[in-house]
């Protein structure tokens, strides 16, 4: 069962992560310093070297990110949004919880919370979607 | 998008959220979200874009022509379509990076076709194709048309018969993957 998720990524945060973690994937080896063997052995499988495209969320207010980050299945289909466009699509390929390796890779925002629940993707294609008609 | 999803003409995303099935289908089924990744180096897409079944160019002894090729391509789809239909009500063909969309109610289940002259022992496959089984594991078949008989001429050829050799769920990673072609990022400086 193939669902879409849609990802705000406009405001200030989002888009250096996206600079940082996506348009520019992250080195396996760095994710290695913080992921279990078992998620790094996964990773290397779908990857096979290539660096890995990395997104999060924050667990919300009152964890509802969280929840839904629960509902994300490896094969949905995510549509990162900024300015009123869906700009880049890309497949899940694998999710992880990892506070620490969301530190080292985005610090955190100004509440003190960082993106934990990350989520890897792979088949980024640019898109030129309008959301409003 | 919205449009087609069904929100109010000027809504826009305010978070991180997990369409349910309803809206997600309505936007797979409308934009081109998933698909064929070309390289970014033109000589390597081209090669991909051409891989045949390398027994099919030994056993021949020369390349299939385009048409030849086409022609085994479109028997084995045809065959395929046919072997899935008995238990997939709704199928449509995709062509990239998979070849047949196969839905049942909310199970879906995406297939690789394969077309060959040979015994069916190996088959060609791009890296998106690779990367598509491994993306969807679980949710994957390959089906190769083995054995096809070719007649006709060169420029104008029949494809028929063949034995159906069926992998549902398909493990890439049980068979073995041979690389033919590299795309390598030369040293610096």
């Amino acid at each position: 069962m193939t669902r879409v998720v849609l990802q705000p990524a406009g405001d200030e945060y989002a888009r250096l992560h996206y600079v940082d973690t996506v348009e520019n994937p992250v080195p396996l080896l760095r994710l290695a310093e913080f992921l279990p063997s078992n998620e790094v052995d996964a990773l290397q499988a779908i990857y096979e070297g290539r660096p890995v495209p990395t997104w999060g969320v924050t667990p919300g207010e009152g964890g509802v990110n969280h929840r839904k980050w629960e509902r994300l299945s490896v094969g949905d289909v995510v549509l990162l949004a900024r300015d009123g466009v869906l700009f880049v699509s890309g497949v899940v390929t694998f999710k992880a919880h990892n506070r620490r390796l969301a530190l080292d890779l985005w610090k955190t925002d100004d509440d003190g919370d960082t993106w934990e629940y990350l989520y890897f993707l792979d088949d980024l294609r640019p898109q030129s979607i309008p959301q409003a008609n | 998008m919205n449009e087609v999803v069904g929100y109010k003409p000027r809504a826009i995303v305010q978070g991180f959220n997990v369409l349910d099935q309803d809206k997600s289908d309505r936007i797979l089924d409308g934009f081109d979200l998933i698909g064929y990744v070309p390289s970014p180096v033109p000589e390597v897409a081209s090669v991909e874009a051409e891989i045949e079944d390398p027994a099919d160019r030994a056993r021949r002894g020369r390349g299939v022509s385009t048409a030849e090729k086409l022609a085994i391509e479109r028997h084995a789809v045809e065959v395929a379509m046919r072997f899935f239909a008995k238990n997939w009500p709704d199928i449509r063909e995709v062509g990239r990076p998979y070849d047949l969309d196969c839905r049942k109610g909310d199970q879906i289940l995406h297939v690789e076709v394969k077309g060959t002259t040979s015994e069916g022992v190996k088959v060609g496959l791009t890296r998106n194709e690779v990367r598509h089984a491994r993306v969807f594991h679980g949710r994957v078949a390959l089906f190769v048309q083995a054995g096809i008989i070719l007649s006709g001429t060169e420029t104008d050829p029949l494809a028929s018969g063949g034995t159906s050799h069926v992998w549902n769920p398909w493990e890439i990673d049980l068979g073995e993957l041979d690389p033919v072609v590299y795309e390598y990022t030369v040293p610096r400086g």
